[in-house]
């Protein structure tokens, strides 16, 4: 399985200002899942995500991310399967003095895999695939905030990443961006191949994954099932 | 199906061809074999008439394998792209960035 997670736990804190937010967390995801991570603010969500997105050193239970075991992992281990994930937050992160294209480029940059001949007709083709394909001259602050999302999911896609880790991407768009942003992700991540995580309290975006996994007082449970899709498909 | 992977010259040219699903699982396997092939100035071409499937790691393999030709002095090209896996190049340019030609001969013949 490309993410595996098995008996996770994490405790914030020592002796007695510990909080354990994670309390023996197991799942697995397979390429062209796309999972909603759901709970209340304080759940673990983003914590969980952090450390399967090897942002975040850990202790107890088992982390593997396409064959590779986080914990204990090397640090030249960690830089590499960092590569291989895509990153998309709350906030865009755009650099606002970077044009849109510069902007989807400065993902490519670090890949052994990248020729600097080749990063702009790739940032073009992702770009056209969120819609925003005109507008690579632009600036961030000339878009809207749905449109700013959309070139973040550029950029976390551009690097043909085998994981996409989304943590509140729709909160701060409206109900239509919001649908247009998940949708483009899904879309782009499933026939890419790679399994999509996404942690939302978004219930308008809840439709668009395959798996719903909710998270309370540090346990996760799956809940309802919705559609399948799958990759090539 | 798994990859299953063929390597025949044509002339000057050496074609290997791919068949099946090139995923995260098989992407290693094609990667070690063109990881021979694409650091001493080989003319190659893939054939990918058989390919139903490339995910995200086989095409990070696809663009290393180009990369290493290049930098070695060789040429390298692709052949008989299906339309599933056309569509997955549109999407990440590589209908742009890369060469590629109707079939294996056509492709040989460009770059012979």
């Amino acid at each position: 399985m490309p993410v595996e997670v098995e008996d996770l736990r994490y405790t914030y804190g020592k002796g007695a200002l510990a909080r354990e937010v994670l309390k023996g967390v197991s799942f697995t995801a397979d390429d062209g899942e796309v999972l909603l991570i759901t709970g209340p603010s304080g759940s673990g969500k983003t914590t969980m995500l952090t450390i399967v997105g090897a942002l975040r050193p850990f202790a107890e239970g088992q982390v593997s991310v396409h064959g590779l075991a986080l914990r204990g992992a090397s640090t030249e281990a960690l830089l590499d399967i960092r590569q291989r994930i895509g990153f998309v937050f709350q906030r865009h992160n755009l650099l606002k003095s970077l044009t849109v294209y510069e902007n989807v480029e400065s993902s490519l940059y670090v890949l052994d895999e990248s020729d600097e001949s080749s990063n702009r007709p790739r940032a073009q083709a992702m770009l056209d695939a969120v819609g925003l394909g005109d507008r690579g001259h632009d600036f961030p602050e000339m878009m809207s905030g749905g449109q700013q999302q959309r070139v973040a999911i550029a950029r976390a896609l551009v690097r043909l990443p085998d994981l996409i880790i989304a943590d509140e991407p729709t909160a701060a768009l409206d109900s239509e961006s919001g649908r247009l942003v998940m949708n483009k992700m899904r879309d782009l991540a499933v026939q890419l191949g790679c399994v999509i995580m996404i942690a939302t309290h978004d219930e308008r975006v809840f439709d668009i994954a395959n798996r719903r996994l909710h998270m309370e007082d540090g346990h996760l449970r799956e809940v309802e099932l919705m559609y399948k899709t799958g990759p090539g498909e | 199906m798994a990859v299953e992977i063929e390597e025949i010259a044509v002339g000057a040219v050496t074609v290997v061809v791919v068949q099946g699903r090139l995923d995260g699982l098989a992407a290693p396997a094609l990667d070690d074999r063109l990881a021979g092939l694409t650091t001493r100035g080989t003319k190659l071409v893939l054939d990918m008439a058989g390919l139903d499937y490339a995910s995200s790691a086989g095409l990070r393999v696809l663009l290393k394998a180009a990369k290493q030709t290049k930098a070695s002095k060789g040429r390298f090209a692709l052949a008989a792209i299906t339309p599933t896996v056309e569509k997955i190049f549109e999407i990440s340019g590589f209908t742009t960035i890369f060469d590629i030609y109707p079939d294996r001969d056509q492709a040989a013949a460009a770059i012979a």
